[in-house]
């Protein structure tokens, strides 16, 4: 099958997926900082999961430049729904300083589930 | 670290999170990056929850955000209006626990479980967060309808 992309924005966030011989990538750039970021993010990331059922996922937060506390909701259930749907999921965080405590965060939480691994990449 | 001072007052409108962090963090450009995101992280939480949960009053029309920098310590500062005393108590108390815990990360954790377990939940981690990953004390003043929240932390810590 050849591979598929998708890609959704919002006020400064896009969210870039794709899936390709089992393998699946969904990549986090830029900012999200809205007011109820659940709103755009939790069908956004409902439908993601479902387009990446069954693959190996990479999901990419290393050029996320930022996020609110109110990201930090949709963003931890959007991991633990891959890990019930998925294969194997890989987490990325860079390792900019307010990117550590959300690394140190998702591995505590990785240790609950069964998928997930989570890696930091230098800057 | 640079000595820096800034002072805004703005009404609760949400582009001015945005607007506030640009500032810290041009305020802050000569600081330590650690430090410099910190508090860029804190001035927007502490700015999000004034804007989300405060209104206008006689003694506080407008948010007030006060950021002080020295090379010892650093002090955000925000103010805003609210007559929602139950709203505030719940505050108070969140900023209670950040100031008088030993393991500011267990709250951070113990809340992201919470939010785990129930995914229609949302919200109430930014206090937290500035505990945890800003690595601030917090303390809490409401008198008149007015809510002063400050953040202090060393600017070596």
């Amino acid at each position: 099958m050849p591979e598929q992309k998708w890609q959704f924005e919002q006020d400064g966030l896009i969210i870039s997926a794709s899936r390709a011989n089992g393998k699946g990538r969904v990549a986090w750039r830029g900012i999200s900082d809205s007011r109820t970021p659940g709103i755009f993010l939790r069908p956004v990331l409902r439908d993601l999961s479902e387009k990446m059922k069954g693959a190996e996922v990479t999901v990419d937060f290393t050029k996320l430049e930022y996020m609110n506390s109110a990201t930090v909701s949709p963003l931890i259930n959007f991991v633990k729904t891959l890990d019930g749907a998925c294969t194997s999921i890989l987490v990325l965080f860079s390792e900019t300083d307010w990117q550590r405590t959300h690394l140190q965060c998702m591995r505590a939480i990785a240790t609950t589930l069964r998928h997930v691994a989570v890696q930091s990449t230098p800057v | 670290m640079v000595q820096a001072h800034l002072q805004l007052s703005f009404a609760p409108m949400w582009p001015n999170v945005r607007e506030i962090r640009e500032r810290v963090g041009s305020a802050l450009q000569e600081c330590p990056a650690q430090l410099r995101s910190a508090a860029i992280m804190t001035s927007s939480e502490l700015v999000e929850n004034a804007i989300k949960y405060g209104e206008s009053v006689p003694a506080a029309e407008t948010v007030t955000f006060v950021l002080e920098a020295t090379p010892e310590r650093l002090c955000i500062r925000v103010v805003n209006g609210s007559t929602n005393t139950v709203g505030v108590a719940e505050l108070q108390r969140r900023v209670q626990e950040v100031h008088g815990a030993d393991d500011k990360q267990a709250l951070y954790f113990a809340r992201l479980e919470e939010l785990l377990a129930d995914t229609d939940e949302s919200g109430r981690l930014g206090i937290y967060r500035v505990g945890f990953e800003g690595g601030f004390d917090l303390q809490l003043d409401y008198t008149n309808n007015v809510v002063t929240v400050t953040a202090t932390r060393k600017a070596n810590a």
